[in-house]
């Protein structure tokens, strides 16, 4: 795991950075701007997501702002757990909040490819 | 001028004669303070006028030989720029955090010292050039690609406050990884590829997470945290093999 | 190490609870924690795009989920670190990129202000957009 920091440093800038930029917009038409009705009802709202990510790019958009996160989160959780004072347990925190996520990508990858 | 006002110092003291306990203690004093008095002031009254045992480093005075640097009220500073007039009172003096402490306020800077050299803070050169040849030329954008980290005192205010060094000791830390950095970016080194496996390895750079703290507390404005995460950067296009390392 | 070793010191003590000690340590915990519930948010992306793919039965129950009242109430604490997460991100992400990297001149922090607040804004625009139905 300490082999591999610039790439866990590399996932977590990159889910960073897409958690800032794509994540609030993204989430607030899904999980508010839908439900309460806003941008039509959820027949409308289903033609219209189903035609958006019905291809490779749309597709690819949503791995990316999906799964990249969960790398964020994992490598950001585990310098929060050592500055909690428990830097002995590193290894198997780090090892566990990245295996979590690349389990969250594996199963983001799936469920985006049933589309 | 106004007549000085009596304020309650609590001053952290730790003899190593009394080491068995291995505990310290905070002692009260009442100093008169004018109003232009700095902590340092009081600390050196307190040693002239009330307690010769007290130990303290200070020097210039004037923020430039970063030895006065102390906790007041909790948060890392040089004393010489902390004016009484500004704190809380009663104010309390401890010795910078995260370092040993050798006697009151006074810390164990060695490990420090070796972890400034572990970077080799100094212009490396594959062939050294002959004076004959002239001197190494440097354009002023080159010049300001480094010149910020160059600014450091090594008062360690940037130690006691980097939230790291609290649970990893042997992390080489803000001041040793910007003054590596300074010389990575320097247009006459070429010492980046024999600095890497410091600044990039175990206890270098990826221990960061990048709290901030250190910029915040630094009296010279270095902004250490600025070249801790371009080092990150760097390294990391290193480590893909997208960038080359000087003098590899 | 050198001579100084023999003189017995007092080891650096760990501040109990030392985040909680200082304003800017706190708000620094407040962000490690917004970093953690971004993943919260993919999560709930995660369960809309399966019912999506499970058609439209599956999608109206997913939206009739997140308009309940828990429902909101679960966006609100996603949302509400999530922007707090993206200015500071943003912000404190300007000064890592201004170093030259290769042939490239390093970039000001102006220009890099600039684009991250652009990116945010532009994609966020097309995002709208895009989902609201207005572009097809």
């Amino acid at each position: 795991m300490k082999r591999l920091e610039p790439l866990w440093w590399l996932l977590f800038g990159a889910g960073g950075f897409v958690g800032a930029v794509l994540l609030p917009a993204l989430y607030f038409m899904v999980a508010v701007g839908f439900p309460l009705g806003w941008f039509g009802d959820p027949v409308e709202t289903f033609l219209r997501m189903r035609t958006l990510f019905a291809n490779p790019v749309g597709q690819l958009v949503l791995v990316v702002g999906i799964a990249l996160p969960f790398w964020h989160s994992a490598h950001h959780l585990r310098h929060f757990v050592i500055e909690l004072g428990f830097p002995h347990s590193d290894r198997l925190v780090g090892s566990l909040l990245y295996a979590l996520a690349g389990v969250g990508t594996l199963v983001t990858v799936g469920v985006v490819g049933a589309l | 001028m106004s007549e000085p006002r009596i304020v309650k110092f609590e001053v952290f003291r730790y003899s190593p004669e009394g080491a068995e306990t291995g505990e310290g203690k905070w002692q009260t004093y009442e100093v008169p303070c004018p109003d232009d008095y700095v902590v340092l002031d009081a600390l050196n009254h307190i040693k002239d006028y009330i307690d010769p045992t007290l130990s303290h480093r200070w020097s210039c005075r004037m923020g430039v030989c970063g030895s006065c640097g102390m906790m007041v009220n909790g948060t890392p500073n040089l004393t010489c720029k902390s004016f009484v007039r500004d704190l809380e009172h009663p104010i309390r003096v401890g010795p910078l955090a995260n370092f040993p402490v050798v006697r009151d306020l006074v810390v164990e800077l060695e490990s420090f010292m070796d972890k400034l050299k572990s970077v080799k803070p100094w212009i490396i050169r594959k062939v050294e050039k002959d004076v004959k040849y002239g001197e190494y030329l440097q354009t002023p954008d080159e010049l300001d690609s480094y010149r910020q980290f160059s600014m450091c005192i090594n008062c360690c205010l940037c130690y006691a406050a980097c939230p790291v060094m609290i649970n990893e000791p042997d992390f080489i830390g803000p001041a040793a990884i910007a003054l590596g950095f300074r010389y990575n970016q320097d247009s006459r080194d070429e010492g980046e590829a024999e600095r890497y496996a410091v600044l990039a390895g175990e206890h270098g750079v990826w221990n960061c997470s990048y709290a901030n703290e250190c910029s915040e507390v630094c009296p010279k404005h270095v902004d250490p945290a600025a070249a801790v995460n371009r080092e990150k950067l760097v390294s990391a296009l290193q480590w893909l093999h997208i960038l080359p390392k000087k003098g590899a | 190490m050198g001579s100084a070793s023999s003189t017995p010191t007092l080891a650096s003590r760990v501040p109990d609870g030392w985040w909680m000690s200082h304003k800017r340590y706190r708000y620094y915990m407040l962000f490690a924690m917004a970093s953690g519930i971004l993943s919260l948010g993919s999560l709930v992306l995660l369960v809309a795009v399966s019912a999506l793919s499970k058609g439209s039965q599956a999608w109206a129950g997913f939206l009739a989920m997140l308009g309940s009242p828990a429902g909101l109430l679960l966006s609100v604490v996603v949302l509400v670190p999530t922007c707090f997460f993206a200015v500071r991100w943003l912000r404190v992400g300007v000064k890592i990129p201004q170093v030259k990297l290769g042939p490239m001149p390093a970039p000001g922090a102006g220009m890099l202000y600039v684009a991250h607040f652009g990116l945010l804004i532009g994609v966020s625009l097309l995002v709208i957009l895009l989902l609201s139905g207005v572009v097809a």
